[in-house]
């Protein structure tokens, strides 16, 4: 049983200090996730992080094993959808619209900033499934129970989101090779 | 050019700092508990007094009233108590030994 999975059982039995651990342990990776899916949107990102965590706490006996994290997330990205909605935030369909104005290049914190603008523009599906994957480092599977679509679906917003990023950033990499 | 996306999209996300957030999220746990634990004695007390005003209790009172003597005088239930009572003495002493 991992550390996660230990504390979240005391937490069920009542225990909040226990949950109190497990919402420092994860606050900054959650906040960071929620800050990309609401494309830097900081208020937002720490409204839904906090009813992220609320949730988690009212729902905690129905975690069983896993990754928490994941868990986690799964509750935040249906909390950011509905807000999204809600708000009407951002289309949820795929976003079109490739940037006219070509990145500038010259640091690695511009690249960064770049890659942030560039996500940005990606469909949610696609952003949180990029995120998920590599910065969070979760698995396929995990990433797929996490938003709650097949595997297929998941590796499709993967290869289309990693496609679109691609082009996205083609003129920066001209300029940086130039 | 997947391959350099792939090294941008591994880079960690950034460290958000906590700043109190922790504080503030378990400040609204321990609020909804003590809510929820409220909601549960408030239950509990508004059942027990519709419990007083519904059930028959002189009635219920009576019957006990006349069920003790009767239990008390009845061969069949002291016999039952008796060996109640020696099983758990002879268990005690067996497990003594």
């Amino acid at each position: 049983m991992s550390e996660s999975e230990w504390l979240a059982r005391e937490a069920a039995a009542g225990d909040a200090a226990a949950f109190g651990v497990l919402v420092r342990q994860h606050q900054s990776k959650l906040r960071g996730f929620l800050l990309r899916m609401t494309r830097g949107n900081h208020a937002l990102a720490d409204d839904l992080a906090q009813e992220t965590f609320l949730e988690a706490f009212r729902k905690i006996d129905q975690f069983g094993t896993g990754s928490f994290f994941g868990w986690l997330c799964a509750i935040a990205y249906s909390r950011y959808l509905m807000e999204a909605r809600k708000r009407k935030l951002e289309s949820l369909d795929e976003a079109d619209n490739m940037p006219d104005d070509a990145p500038e290049a010259e640091t690695a914190s511009l690249v960064r900033v770049d890659l942030e603008r560039a996500m940005a523009r990606l469909a949610p599906a696609q952003r949180a499934a990029l995120t998920l994957c590599f910065a969070l480092g979760l698995s396929h599977e995990e990433a797929a129970d996490t938003l709650k679509i097949p595997l297929g679906t998941l590796k499709s917003h993967v290869n289309r989101g990693r496609d679109k990023l691609a082009a996205m950033l083609e003129p920066w990499r001209i300029k940086a090779v130039s | 050019m997947n391959k350099t996306i792939d090294e941008l999209l591994v880079q960690p996300l950034t460290s958000v700092a906590d700043e109190g957030f922790s504080r503030n999220v378990m400040a609204r746990v321990r609020k909804t508990q003590r809510r929820g634990r409220l909601v549960t004695a408030a239950g509990a007390l508004t059942f027990m007094v519709l419990a007083l005003l519904v059930l028959p209790l002189q009635k219920i009172g009576e019957e006990i009233g006349w069920l003790v003597p009767t239990i008390a005088t009845s061969a069949a239930f002291n016999l039952a108590a008796a060996i109640i009572v020696l099983t758990l003495l002879l268990e005690r002493q067996f497990s003594r030994l």
